[in-house]
């Protein structure tokens, strides 16, 4: 849209009168939609304490059985009267119900096995070999004395049975504690007893306790209210009114799209806060008429300051929800696609949102910087009594710009002719290229399952080399072929088998170590985020090169094969895919953020992510899965060597990394220069 | 044998048209599948992050007054990941702690009654309201404790107390569940409830778009005009929503099956027996049948609501307060050690998540599962009964009526004729 | 002779299309129009008739080429553009669960109606198009008539000078249709600038000051209906139309 001049108090007058009429129009026709209403705000206001009623009745219920629970126990063992005298013990000292009925049985294990039993103990005089010496310690220190053992059989998978055993254990401890207390004073040592006794100070007062407990979940909670209640504004403000035709009619107005934008974000902003506001009050009602039950000494008590301070942090959190949620609107062009993407956002959307739980971590860190995750542990710290004034500031501010760019992304979405203008659309065809650009990504969901299925049910059960032949042959390349028959593709245009200028391939030659180190420097950059412990770096690097397998089918397996095959699938299928639903740029950061999904476990999926990119890139400029499958082959098989001579790449320093960088955006350089183009890329900008 | 052939087709019809539809292929097939595991995979992944997190933390201790002699405390604390600082500014300390820039305060002081030379009691400062500061305590707590259980050992030993008479008994616990048993009881706590979620979300696109939906595409009077019988049509639309109802049902109980293992695995490890997650064979059969009840019922009824509704809009409008009061008696149900009752089989929707949460760990009732089914298949002919009663009145069929569901019925109770005067035409 | 108001010169625009590619919707389109003047755009469905006036409305962006309505440009100035005309079609939709009143008071004022003047003007508006019976009536409850009246009421609620009407007929009765063409005659005598476009023969030849052919996105002929009858040589508009069309179509 081109910048209209205006000419100051006037416009703006214009412009407020505008967004105040389009707010009053929204606010009537919400009120008005009395079904939606009552099915997304007054219905959840009274399911949600039924289902709290419900779960605290059942908690109740159990609760009450577990405290008068009968435990039906039996004993044998040659140290029978020690365990007889001790459960008698025990069952006199309890004061919570515990009730121990000593049941008859002729084989307590079959009777345990059978749920005539809750649990048996089996008394060992000193010296008498377990029956079970696999057992793991469970009291593991200073145990070589000869003394009897009781072994407290029981069920982890009865609740009763657990619950039993775990008294009589407590019980039988602190028995055993109160003897020896004894047998100190009967030696005159009795002073020793206070040794080493540990004094607790909590500098917490219960006030901040609980604000710790509310601080973690409050920004979540918060969030997914005004996600599901602002998207019910949300979602009929913008693929509503474009499913009805009554949004072309409002651009045919004098209204300017920052006025629209502005006026429905204020609306979705207003309902998401309303509802929020409502949920909360809900919420209080609850635990002020003791639905919902507090930890003892859990003193919900925020002074009205700090509440204020809250909700003043809570507004660019809403601004930005309600910006992400017209954005959503925005991009769907009907009331079912925009339901559809709403999913989706919420699930990403509340990942930050967790931040507060992550132990350890401040609002003084990096995490300022990252949205809705600074507002969220901006509003803990606070809770718990710490102001960190400039930080707070610093949070609001850049949840503040994030909001003010989503709404600008929401204009610019409103000026996407694509997006507002029902055109021809969807060709109805089922199968063939325009259907494929679309299946392509669900296809790869799928494909994903499976490939995970898979992976977690033979992980370890099935030879490695198997296990690779199955994900690279069946499942991908498998999957694609399948897909390319679906829809009548040729498959030599999807796999990109095209020739390549023969300066390419030094330069793939040169680049492929320098984004394995690039990556691995990646890898470090990542960790500093999420840090990997080692034990498990180590046991995916032995997972992954077997000992037992010779040197050449590694490099047939782990770097030939998956060069091969992966390419076809990523950089050929999926590459081809989304050709022409993305522009180069994002069509480059999905094929390698996807590739990266495919490496399920957490840590790599970040590096492997960057590799994918940079594959892509190099597909993308060369037009061909070549160089991306030699590149591919040489990245993994140079990492097996690495391992095979076991050199580590995390030993570098920065500035190995850097020039690695360097390297790679010269060798990226040079392939610009002489590039092919991948053909039929998106290009245009609409 | 004609109109089973009618509904054979027809049904061919609504099948193929729904598999078209990218919404419901994505509720009813693609979510079933990979919501749930995708979920609780990040949900575990979550978990780990954190622990890691944790575990590899260092804790900021500061150590004032250590009297001489307990050096080995020290160590242990250090091989704990305690971290001791020097003492300095005690006072400042307790701002530290506040602040984060420490994470506990030590001080020993010594105990003051006769012969306890070399002694000393502690106090520990900590804060509740940081979570690093927690971890802090109980590092710190852990040591100590044990330091305390061996010195106090030792203090016994040299008064002459044996060491079979100071530790007096050992305790063990042994769980006897199987593997197996304990994966049937892990899967058993949370497959039915996703169970049962999918199966309706499973019916719900469905259900929607084969009623409301097909109004709102103009299409419901070409489909009520066709030469067949009403029934017909109805069985065949309700045959195929349930069909996705089932198929999602199935397809989630399978997805959670496999991927349970991989999901929890790491979180369990360590653990002495390997938990293993897999569906008794013998379950199969039931659970496929508690499928195919479950999803005929809430097909039915989301059909029943969704066809009053005018557009797609409104027909989800209609079902979500179902689909809402569903999931209360399911959230009952997560209860353990409930049983399966006669009473609890005469209650639909919670008689057969409860009959597939006993398969799941391979257990029958055979009586209550019967009920179950009888109890099933009744409801499913009452709502089936009830949606061809509701396609004899024109207004619904026609989709004429003006769309509140309370006028509808007040005209139906004064009588037929009242209905051409609602609203302005 | 009167003002121009509205002028196109080498209008274009390119599509995407998923399945096609580049497809060129509107072909370098020129034409003017007068104040008190029905201008009719003339061609078959997807000829490039709505894209043409969607660009004049700005709800669209020229590939290339340009086009000002009332001296302002499109691409430069679309907010005020929008201000002086109104568009009408099948597809701009009234909204639902607000009124017919709340409905011609919102667009007033949304299209920058003074503010004082806005229930003056509203109470204009439903005396004159009739709809005083059911002002206070959700739209939704309305019939397809009393729907019409309300959106042309709403498409001339600021009183632009220059009213777009995209196919304001299709899917209308004889009696509403004849409504319709009655109502745009009465915009014409107040001097207002009206674009029209339709498919249908007899209306334009009816209702039309002047027509201009399109076909392919290309704009073959504009001229009055004597002046296209002298060109072709044909009597009626059916035929002139054909004559065009084919050629066109020879030709490339």
């Amino acid at each position: 849209m081109g910048r209209v001049p205006r000419n100051g108090v006037a416009a703006a007058r214009r412009s407020t009168e505008v967004i105040k009429a389009i707010c009053r129009a929204e606010f009537t026709m919400l009120l008005r939609d009395r079904r939606t209403i009552v099915v997304s705000i007054v219905l959840p206001l009274f399911i949600t304490p039924l289902l709290m009623f419900g779960s605290r009745w059942v908690q109740e219920r159990r609760e009450r059985r577990l405290a008068t629970m009968d435990v039906r126990y039996a004993v044998t063992g040659s140290a029978h009267e020690l365990a007889h005298d001790l459960i008698a013990r025990a069952a006199a000292a309890d004061t919570a119900g515990l009730l121990l009925l000593q049941t008859a049985t002729s084989d307590p294990a079959q009777s345990l096995a059978e749920g005539e039993l809750d649990l048996f103990v089996e008394a060992l005089s000193p010296g008498e070999a377990w029956r079970d010496t696999t057992e793991r310690d469970e009291i593991s220190r200073g145990d070589t004395a000869a003394v009897p053992t009781l072994i407290l059989h029981f069920r982890e998978d009865r609740d009763t049975s657990e619950r039993g055993a775990r008294m009589l254990r407590r019980h039988f401890d602190e028995l055993r504690r109160a003897h020896r207390v004894e047998m100190l004073e009967s030696r005159g040592l009795a002073e020793m007893i206070g040794f080493g006794v540990v004094e607790r100070h909590d500098l917490a007062g219960a006030r901040q306790v609980a604000g710790l407990h509310i601080g973690r979940y409050l920004v979540l909670f918060v969030m997914l209210f005004m996600l599901s209640g602002g998207s019910v504004v949300a979602v009929d403000t913008l693929a509503g009114e474009k499913e009805r035709g009554t949004l072309e009619t409002l651009l045919t107005t004098a209204a300017s799209r920052a006025d629209i934008v502005a006026a429905k974000h204020l609306v979705i902003l207003a309902v998401a806060l309303i509802i929020a506001v409502i949920q909360s009050l809900n919420f209080l009602a609850y635990v002020a008429l003791k639905l919902i039950p507090l930890p003892q000494g859990f003193v919900l008590d925020v002074p009205p300051e700090v509440t204020a301070l809250i909700f003043v942090l809570l507004i660019p959190l809403a601004a930005l929800v309600s910006g992400v949620l017209l954005l959503t609107s925005g991009y769907a062009r009907s009331y079912k696609e925009a339901q559809l993407y709403f999913f989706p956002v919420l699930l990403i959307g509340i990942v930050p949102a967790v931040a507060p739980f992550l132990p350890g971590l401040s609002l003084r860190s990096a995490a300022v910087l990252v949205p809705i995750a600074n507002i969220a542990l901006a509003i803990k710290e606070v809770l718990v009594g710490r102001y960190d004034w400039p930080f707070i500031v610093a949070a609001w501010a850049v949840t503040a710009a994030a909001a003010w760019y989503v709404r600008r992304l929401a204009e610019r979405v409103l000026s996407t002719e694509r997006l507002i203008v029902p055109t021809v659309g969807e060709s109805g065809q089922r199968s063939g290229e325009a259907v494929f650009t679309r299946r392509v990504l669900p296809a790869f969901a799928i494909m994903w399952a499976v490939f995970f299925i898979f992976a977690s049910n033979v992980e370890g059960r099935m030879d490695l080399r198997i296990e690779l032949l199955v994900n690279l042959v069946v499942i991908f390349f498998g999957g694609s072929l399948l897909l390319i028959r679906m829809h009548r593709l040729s498959a030599r245009r999807v796999f990109a088998f095209r020739p390549v200028r023969a300066w390419v391939w030094p330069l793939v030659a040169i680049g492929a170590p320098a984004g394995l180190l690039a990556a691995a420097g990646v890898f470090r950059l990542a960790s500093l985020v999420l840090p990997v412990p080692k034990e498990m770096l180590e046991a995916f690097g032995k997972g992954l090169m077997p000992e037992e397998i010779p040197f050449w089918q590694l490099v047939l397996f782990i770097a030939v094969l998956p060069g091969v095959f992966e390419e076809l699938t990523f950089r050929g299928t999926l590459l081809y895919g989304l050709r022409k639903s993305l522009h180069p740029v994002p069509l480059v950061l999905v094929v390698g953020a996807v590739f990266g999904l495919f490496h399920v476990a957490l840590f790599r999926i970040v590096p492997t992510a960057f590799i994918g990119i940079v594959l892509s890139g190099v597909t993308l400029l060369t037009g061909s899965v070549f160089p991306a499958m030699l590149w591919h082959a040489l990245n993994n098989g140079l990492s097996i060597a690495l391992g095979h001579f076991e050199l580590d790449l995390a030993e570098l320093t920065t500035l190995h990394y850097a020039g690695a960088a360097l390297i790679l955006l010269a060798v990226f350089a040079a392939l610009w220069r002489i590039r092919t183009p991948y053909p039929e890329l998106r290009t245009s900008r609409e | 044998m004609k109109s089973l052939h009618t509904v054979g087709l027809l049904y061919a019809r609504e099948m193929r048209a729904a598999l078209r539809e990218r919404s419901i292929v994505i509720n009813s097939i693609v979510i079933p599948i990979v919501l749930y595991p995708f979920m609780m995979w990040a949900m575990f992944s979550g978990i780990m992050f954190v622990r890691g997190q944790t575990e590899g933390q260092l804790s900021r201790v500061m150590v004032v007054g250590l009297p001489a002699g307990h050096e080995a405390l020290a160590e242990s604390l250090e091989a704990r990941k305690v971290m001791l600082i020097a003492p300095s500014d005690t006072t400042g300390a307790a701002a530290g702690i506040h602040g984060g820039s420490l994470d506990a305060l030590v001080e020993f002081s010594p105990l003051e009654a006769e012969g306890t030379q070399g002694t000393f009691r502690v106090r520990l400062t900590s804060t509740a309201s940081r979570e690093r500061s927690e971890e802090a305590r109980s590092r710190v707590t852990v040591v100590l404790e044990r330091y305390r259980d061996d010195w106090l050992q030792i203090q016994a030993r040299d008064a002459g107390i044996g060491e079979e008479e100071w530790t007096g008994f050992r305790v063990r616990l042994k769980n006897r569940a199987s593997g197996k048993e304990m994966g049937a009881f892990l899967l058993g706590l949370m497959l039915p409830l996703f169970f049962l979620i999918m199966t309706a979300v499973g019916c719900y696109h469905p259900a929607v778009d084969a009623t409301a939906g097909e109004r709102e595409r103009s299409t419901w009077e070409t489909t009520m005009s066709l030469g067949v019988s009403r029934a017909s049509i109805v069985t065949a639309k309700y045959l195929s929503v349930a069909s996705f109802g089932t198929m999602a049902g199935l397809l989630n109980l399978a997805a959670m099956t496999l991927t349970m293992g991989a999901i929890v695995k790491p979180l369990l490890a360590g653990s002495a027996e390997e938990i293993h997650f897999g569906l008794p064979l013998a379950g199969l059969p039931v659970m496929a049948v508690g499928a195919v009840v479950l999803a005929g019922f809430i097909a039915a009824v989301m059909m029943l609501f969704a066809s009053f509704a005018r557009t797609f809009k409104e027909g989800q409008a209609m079902i979500t307060p179902f689909y809402l009061l569903m999931m209360v008696p399911a959230i009952l149900l997560q209860q353990q050690g409930l049983t399966f009752s006669t009473t609890l089989a005469l209650v639909p929707v919670a008689n057969v998540v409860m009959m597939i949460r006993e398969a799941v760990a391979g257990v029958f009732h055979w009586p209550q599962i019967a009920i179950t089914i009888a109890v099933g298949l009744a409801m499913v002919a009452i709502s089936l009964r009830l949606a061809v009663f509701v396609l004899r009145f024109e207004d619904v069929i026609v989709g004429s009526y003006g769309g509140s569901l309370t006028t509808l019925l007040k005209e139906r109770w004064r009588g037929r004729d009242a209905g051409a005067q609602g609203g302005v035409r | 002779m009167s003002e121009i108001t509205v002028e196109a010169r080498g209008l274009t625009k390119m599509f995407y299309d998923e399945s096609r590619g580049e497809v060129r919707a509107v072909d370098g389109i020129d034409f003017q129009c007068r104040s008190g003047e029905i201008f009719g755009l003339l061609g078959a469905n997807g000829a490039g008739k709505t894209t043409t006036l969607r660009m004049l409305a700005t709800i669209l962006k020229p590939t290339s080429g340009s086009a000002t309505v009332m001296g302002r440009e499109v691409g430069e100035e679309p907010e005020q553009v929008r201000r002086s005309l109104g568009f009408y079609s099948s597809s701009t939709a009234l909204y639902p669960r607000l009124t017919a009143r709340e409905t011609i008071e919102f667009f007033a004022r949304v299209n920058g109606y003074a503010p004082d003047e806005v229930p003056g003007r509203v109470r204009e508006l439903v005396a004159r198009f009739g709809i005083e019976e059911y002002a206070d009536a959700r739209v939704e409850k309305l019939s397809q008539g009393m729907k019409q009246k309300v959106s042309i009421a709403r498409t001339v609620a600021h009183d632009p000078p220059v009213l777009i009407f995209d196919e304001p007929t299709v899917g209308l009765d004889v009696l509403n249709a004849l409504d319709m063409q009655r109502v745009i005659g009465e915009f014409r005598t107040q001097g207002k600038t009206i674009i029209f476009s339709t498919h249908i023969m007899s209306e334009a030849e009816r209702l039309c000051d002047r027509i201009a052919i399109i076909h392919g996105g290309a704009l073959l002929a504009c001229d009055t209906l004597e002046g296209l009858r002298t060109a072709t040589g044909k009597r009626y508009l059916e035929d002139i139309f054909v004559y065009f069309a084919t050629d066109r179509e020879d030709g490339t």
